[in-house]
């Protein structure tokens, strides 16, 4: 377990490098770059000057320097600069992008966090309810609302959310952030498909196990239902929910631009997007890093979680078979 | 005696595989309700200038005999490329039949008649009439509108899966047949591919690209091909160890026609559930993309871009908002019904149990 822990974990940093490569070349290919359209013409020289200072001039040196950036422990240690620099943006000047990562990551992470929350909350009960009692209305109902769920885009369950709320009822303020009252609505509206989602997945994991031998053993025994439900069967009923909540959770956490738009919240997303609109490199390449890392470390979590739910799944085996 | 006999023989006589699951899918009222929404969507975008332009479908003018709306369903529309030409005065742009034609004339025109381009005097209005669905902010018919967006919305789900089955099940194919360093390095491919922000992949290429329904389409086929992969490498890794695939190996059968011949049709149908829900993720994509304005631009209609203006609008026109919400709703419900009934028809630990 600890070995393979330790394999993936030394797996990251390559992955992470294919991943820098990839949108660095990506990035390269988009063409034009931000110093290039300021509302006065630099002079040649100072033009030369800005780009030789943002090492916009040379791919390479940009491409080797932007990565010994991203790992400095010596450096930080010694306490001359951060551990992961992500170097400055090219098109707010007087920003680096740690600083603009750093004052909208906590934003997209607050709103992913509640959103799962409400997410597995509501969703796990309601697919244990609705496996139990099969064919019920509870259970035409919920698989009638998770399929909604899944099937409307965001931007339309959010939009109609806003206008009931804000304006219909106006019990909530439209848009912004800082407040918690501002959190609820663009919360809800993320945690919607993921809910759907979990729900019908805990659903189908219950209606497998509860079919299974050691469940009727269990009965057998003379365990409380509600025993034997919400503490053996549910445990792998879990699974596949497990499996589901790994990127589910890095892609709430990172946040959705949709919903960011929708609420007029300052996430992470309008960062990622105005990287690519305005050539803005280092910021390309700060969120995409920060998004994929997100990422892999949540599938790591994933798989760990995958071995200690259910001891018969050997992670280290089933990699590469 | 012999209807015991028969009755036995009917019991024990093997079915086909896919026509079990067939006869399964035909159970599920839902699951068909979905498919012939989808056949229905079909027929629709396959049929539009029957339903909605602003030409006749038949018509007698000055004396001959023409047909301008079925010649539409022939030309590849949106494109500009045309396999047929309309005849002489309605190919030309200002020939406006509805003015042109006198009340005599004998003439069938579709059910709604009005293009989708074309732009009248109320714009905004609610549903009437003569706009059974109001119009837009340039006066455009809204139903017009949705039933040609209808084509966008099939051509991205198929055509962007189509693409993403392909590298999908030939990746996921090689790496369960082959097992060793091709599946190690495949494996590795779609775990790179799956940390790669999608989202980022689909605005660098719209930036980099002209932002056009056919590099959506591209866009979006290249970047969900891991799910598919993934079942496909699966279900080799289980068909490959049977006795037949053996069987095949021992009579000196080419490793592709193996892979291609005897194992993808039985490992096709798990394959076909998760391509099921990938056109519905595909439709979902594509309506988010128009609707933040990198997908199909205007002045060309697709369900998320007429709900980008229904956004635009929605405190003076409301209704706007409507038709384009429930149509990508029931598409993406129709795709998702049809997927869940197909799995639990193939599904073998529920045969007993339904």
């Amino acid at each position: 377990m600890w070995r393979y822990i330790v394999k993936r974990l030394l797996i990251i940093p390559l992955v992470l490098w294919v991943i820098y490569t990839i949108t660095f070349l990506m990035a390269v290919s988009i063409p034009g770059n931000p110093f290039k359209q300021g509302e006065r013409a630099l002079s040649p020289d100072v033009q030369r000057a800005v780009e030789a200072q943002y090492k916009a001039d040379d791919n390479w040196i940009f491409y080797w320097q932007y990565l010994k950036g991203l790992f400095q422990p010596i450096k930080a240690y010694r306490g001359l600069g951060p551990l992961v620099d992500l170097g400055p943006s090219w098109q707010y000047r007087d920003w680096t992008c740690n600083q603009i990562i750093g004052s909208s990551l906590p934003v997209s992470v607050g709103l992913g966090l509640t959103a799962m929350l409400i997410a597995t909350s509501v969703g796990i009960p309601v697919g244990v309810i609705s496996a139990v009692k099969r064919n019920s209305w509870f259970d035409y109902t919920s698989l009638g609302l998770a399929l909604v769920g899944i099937s409307l885009p965001t931007f339309v369950t959010g939009t109609a959310l806003l206008i009931f709320f804000t304006i219909k009822l106006t019990w909530l303020p439209v848009g912004g952030w800082g407040q918690l009252s501002h959190l609820w609505l663009p919360a809800v509206t993320l945690s919607l498909p993921f809910m759907a989602y979990i729900a019908r997945l805990t659903r189908m994991g219950m209606l497998d196990v509860l079919a299974s031998d050691y469940i009727r053993t269990a009965q057998a025994k003379g365990l409380s239902q509600k025993k034997i439900i919400w503490k053996h069967a549910l445990k792998n009923a879990f699974l596949p929910v497990v499996s589901f909540l790994g990127p589910a959770s890095a892609a709430a956490l990172t946040g959705s631009f949709v919903i960011e738009s929708i609420f007029n919240i300052p996430g992470l997303g309008q960062h990622f997007v105005a990287g690519v609109q305005n050539r803005d490199r280092a910021m390309i390449l700060g969120t995409v890093l920060v998004y994929s890392t997100v990422l892999v470390l949540f599938n790591l979590l994933v798989d760990i979680t995958y071995t200690l739910v259910d001891p018969r799944i050997d992670v280290e085996k089933s990699g590469t078979k | 005696m012999t209807k015991i006999a028969d009755k036995f023989n009917s019991q024990t006589t093997s079915q086909a595989y896919w026509r079990c699951a067939w006869r399964r899918l035909r159970r599920n009222k839902r699951g068909m309700a979905g498919l012939c929404f989808v056949i229905g969507m079909c027929l629709i975008s396959l049929f539009s200038p029957l339903l909605a332009t602003n030409q006749p479908i038949v018509c007698k003018y000055q004396g001959k005999w023409y047909f301008p709306a079925i010649v539409e369903i022939f030309q590849s529309r949106s494109t500009g490329v045309h396999w047929i030409k309309k005849s002489p005065p309605f190919n030309l742009p200002q020939f406006n039949a509805k003015k042109e034609l006198d009340p005599e004339d004998l003439a069938i025109w579709p059910l709604i008649y009005y293009s989708e381009y074309e732009q009248t005097d109320d714009f905004l209005a609610t549903p009437s009439a003569e706009h059974w669905l109001g119009t837009d902010d340039l006066g455009r018919d809204l139903a017009a509108r949705i039933i040609h967006g209808t084509t966008i919305s099939i051509k991205v789900g198929f055509v962007s899966v189509g693409i993403a089955a392909v590298i999908g099940i030939l990746l996921g194919g090689l790496a369960g047949y082959w097992g060793g360093w091709v599946d190690i390095i495949i494996s590795r491919i779609i775990e790179i591919i799956i940390c790669f922000p999608v989202f980022f992949l689909i605005l660098a290429i719209m930036v980099w690209l002209k932002p056009n329904i056919i590099n959506v389409m591209i866009v979006i086929g290249l970047t969900r091909w891991t799910s598919i992969a993934r079942y496909a490498r699966g279900e080799f890794i289980r068909i490959k160890g049977q006795d037949y695939i053996i069987a095949a190996r021992a009579l000196g059968i080419r490793d592709s026609k193996i892979m291609f011949r005897h194992i993808l049709p039985n490992a096709l149908t798990p394959v076909l559930v998760s391509i099921t829900f990938g056109i519905a993720n595909a439709i979902l994509v594509e309506a988010g993309l128009s609707w933040l304005g990198f997908g199909v631009q205007a002045p060309a209609p697709s369900w998320g871009n007429i709900l980008r203006t229904a956004y635009e609008t929605l405190r003076i026109a409301p209704h706007m908002m409507y038709p384009p919400c429930i149509a990508i709703f029931l598409a993406v419900m129709s795709y998702n019904l049809f997927g869940d009934a197909l799995r639990d028809a193939i599904d073998p630990r529920l045969r007993s149990t339904t």
